[in-house]
């Protein structure tokens, strides 16, 4: 590893894991609310 | 100052005031005795809400959940806090605590009014639930136990607040940053006192109302009381931040990795969250479309973002403490060698990956404005807040009992090998029930609802998709697992600070 | 260590993964931020802007007059009616008046898929809680504030409406009903 470097790898991995979940969980609730009724 | 007042810590070397250790003790056990009780109240409830089993009658079954969530909610975990920041604010700087006499004030009418609202709802003249919306009305005595509480909380922080400064004035902590842990208690205690300003400002006005003195509009009450239920939300995510730190630095000795960030972090919580209140209100009239992107759209983001540079802050000073202690193959060499059977080290992990994957990612997509119509007040939300107060602070909380117990109480946990288990249990529970909840919740499955299989008999009756039944049963087997968690808890801690053999 | 004061120099400069970190971090919040107001552009289920006060006497006589000029009528002149709550047919385009009282949803309005009604939700006594199942629709029904949601049913059938704000103990017994005709 690179001298004080960020040393966390597997940390980076998991925090990337949980942006793409947060990512596809809030457009697939936009998708279940597009299938509800039209209101303004 | 005198010096046999102070006891050092085996330890950690701190140095431990003897009458902030009292104080301490009594929050701590307090908290840890409300917990018991909305604990059976959780039982009692979930229970009831699994339709095999439906057990308590309807007048009972809304009474108790207004019991469970004044008693969790509030009680439980406001008692906690305080304990936590006289922690914070006299150990951890290994200063005096400023003026105990005030702080047992202060226990006082926290305790006295716990009990005196806790009398009023079983009494059965005051099933308001915890929200108390009007025209809903509660017994007068019902807001003055509130009021009372709110009272010895704010006297509590402002305690913490003069017990810093008499740090700082009487030399005892000199340096010119104060550790991380206490510096996230700030932000707590800062968050908490205009909270609770803010609780003066609602339940006093019901108080008059309640006793025929004055008027009272319910969509005003909404506001003002979101405002109060709201922001006690961000003093417990700035407080189980804060308890992470703690932990992590307890059970692997992690430092956090780039300090400037995670105080900007909590400093965002300070400046941002007081304002953005209003998911609660989402479906509610009143207020204009741009006012509600407004305030929950780009006010909550700031916030939001805080919390996302805590989630990486965290587990990566952990990963880093691991990495040193030789675990550093592949990616997760670290994780898989983690202190799993501490039950510090458990609690806190389940915490995070509660708090962020259930709750946070929930929490965002909820309160985002339009998708909102299709979770407010259904059991998406319960499921929500479970996993943020519950998986999330409360888990926390618990964790730290299990230093608390051996630094403050100066007692050995009894019973070990119960201590490792009791985190995965309450948190692979509350995984279970706070998904159950969220999932039903996506069907249209209400909150605080005691019957949907019948309707009490109502002539509209109608059947659910049977889906719903299922994640039920997921509920159900969620609770019953965290109630045995959360008995564990309440036995070890309770067992040890009576009967634990001393430390040294 | 975070118990312990920090190191004399803690204002260190940021990592390269932190900055990564937070870079994406702040840019997905802004887009997160972004849709709320894109979604009134771009998406067909949005909030309503519109509520009046009012109070609960004024809206009960709205929601009365509302009712007696459309209720439906059988061949005998008869009013219909479900388990004794009217059935009432509104105009498309027009207003339809629902009112939340403990603890009944009245009245059941029959609607017309596809076309467009100017919903109004309130309550007479405490606050309701407006769910449609299973479309999963929720309102607030407040007393003192006239909401009104402007609908366009989108699929046929009958719904349910439940209450799912606490109303005292009947609350569970709150159940109401809406028709969509095709
Ligand atoms: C073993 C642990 C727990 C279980 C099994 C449990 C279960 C439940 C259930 C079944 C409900 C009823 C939901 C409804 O009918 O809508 C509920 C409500 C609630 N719980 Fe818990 N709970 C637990 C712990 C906690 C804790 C620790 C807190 C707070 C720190 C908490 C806060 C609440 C609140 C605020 C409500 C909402 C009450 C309301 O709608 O008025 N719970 N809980
Ligand atoms: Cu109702
Ligand atoms: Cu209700």
């Amino acid at each position: 590893m690179s001298k004080e470097s960020f040393g966390a790898p597997g940390t980076f991995v998991l925090a990337m894991i949980f942006l793409v979940t947060f990512i596809v969980i809030y457009f697939l609730n936009y998708k279940y609310l597009a299938g509800v009724w039209e209101l303004r | 100052m005198s010096e046999q007042k102070f006891r050092t810590c085996t330890i950690t070397g701190l140095k431990v005031h003897g009458p902030a250790e009292s104080l301490i003790k009594a929050n701590i056990i307090t908290a840890v005795i409300f917990i018991a009780i909305g604990g059976i109240a959780a039982l009692l409830v979930a229970l009831t809400r699994w339709p095999a089993v439906h057990l308590l009658p309807a007048h009972w079954f809304y009474r108790i959940l207004t019991a469970h969530g004044l008693d969790m909610l509030i009680v439980w975990i406001i008692f906690f806090e305080i304990g936590a920041l006289y922690l914070g604010g006299a150990v951890l700087l290994n200063a005096r605590l400023a003026a105990p006499r005030v702080g047992w004030l202060a226990y006082i009418l926290m305790l006295g009014g716990a009990v005196l609202t806790n009398i009023m709802v079983l009494s059965g003249t005051s099933d308001v639930l915890f929200t108390s919306y009007p025209p809903l009305m509660a017994h007068p005595l019902y807001y003055l136990g509130i009021i009372l509480f709110a009272v010895g909380a704010l006297i509590g922080v402002l305690l913490f607040f003069a017990t810093l400064y008499k740090a700082r004035k009487e030399g005892v902590y000199t340096h010119a940053s104060f550790p991380l842990v206490t510096f996230g208690f700030i932000a707590a205690g800062m968050i908490a006192i205009y909270t609770l300003v803010h609780g003066a400002g609602i339940f006093i006005p019901t108080l008059l109302w309640s006793m025929g003195l004055m008027n009272m509009n319910p969509s005003a009450y909404r506001l003002v009381f979101w405002a109060l239920g709201h922001s006690t939300q961000q003093i417990n995510v700035a407080a189980m931040i804060s308890v992470w730190y703690l932990l992590g630095t307890l059970t692997v000795g992690m430092k956090p990795i780039n300090e400037k960030l995670c105080r900007t972090a909590f400093v965002l919580y300070i400046l941002i969250i007081s304002v953005a209140s209003e998911h609660h209100l989402l479906v509610d009239p009143v207020f204009s479309n741009a006012h509600k992107i407004w305030n929950t759209g780009y006010i909550v983001h700031l916030a939001v973002l805080g919390s996302m540079i805590h989630a990486l802050a965290v587990p990566a000073g952990i990963e880093v403490a691991l990495r040193k202690k030789g675990y550093t193959n592949g990616l997760f060499e670290w994780l898989k060698k983690a202190p799993w059977g501490n039950p510090g080290f458990s609690a806190m992990a389940f915490s995070i990956f509660i708090f962020g994957f259930l709750a946070g990612i929930s929490g965002v997509v909820f309160g985002s404005e339009a998708v909102n119509i299709t979770a407010h007040n259904t059991w998406r939300i319960t499921g929500h807040f479970h996993a943020t107060v519950v998986g999330g602070t409360t888990l926390a909380f618990m964790g730290v009992t299990y230093y608390i117990l051996p630094i403050v109480f100066n007692r050995q946990i009894i019973a070990k090998n119960w201590a490792s288990l009791q985190p995965w249990l309450f948190g692979i529970g509350l995984i279970l029930l706070s998904g159950g909840m969220m999932s039903a919740g996506v069907y249209g499955v209400p909150r605080r609802h005691w019957d949907i299989v019948s309707f009490g008999g109502s002539p509209f009756a109608f059947t659910w998709d049977p889906t719903v039944y299922m994640w039920m049963t997921v509920m159900g087997i969620g609770a019953l697992t965290a109630v045995a968690g959360g008995v564990l808890y309440v036995w070890i801690t309770l067992g040890t600070a009576w009967k634990g053999k001393p430390v040294a | 260590m975070s118990i312990y004061a920090p190191d004399k120099v803690w204002w260190k400069p940021i990592d390269r993964e932190e900055k990564i970190w937070f870079v994406l971090a702040i840019i997905w919040m802004l887009v997160s931020f972004f849709f709320m107001p894109l979604w009134h552009v771009i998406g067909k289920q949005n909030q309503s802007d519109e509520s009046y006060r009012v109070t609960t006497d004024q809206y009960a006589e709205l929601a009365g007059k509302f009712r007696d000029k459309y209720v439906v009528k059988d061949e005998k002149g008869e009013e219909v009616t479900i388990n004794g709550v009217a059935v009432v047919h509104p105009p498309p385009g027009g207003d339809a008046y629902i009112v939340a009282r403990m603890w009944s949803w009245q009245p059941i309005l029959e609607l017309e898929k596809g076309k467009t009604y100017r919903v109004h939700i309130s309550s007479v006594d405490l606050q309701h809680g407006f769910s449609l199942y299973p479309l999963n629709i929720n309102f607030m029904a407040i007393p003192g504030q006239d909401y009104v949601i402007t609908m366009t049913p989108t699929s046929s059938g009958e719904f349910s409406i439940l209450c799912n704000e606490y109303c005292g103990l009947g609350h569970h017994t709150m159940v109401g009903k809406m028709i969509v005709k095709d």
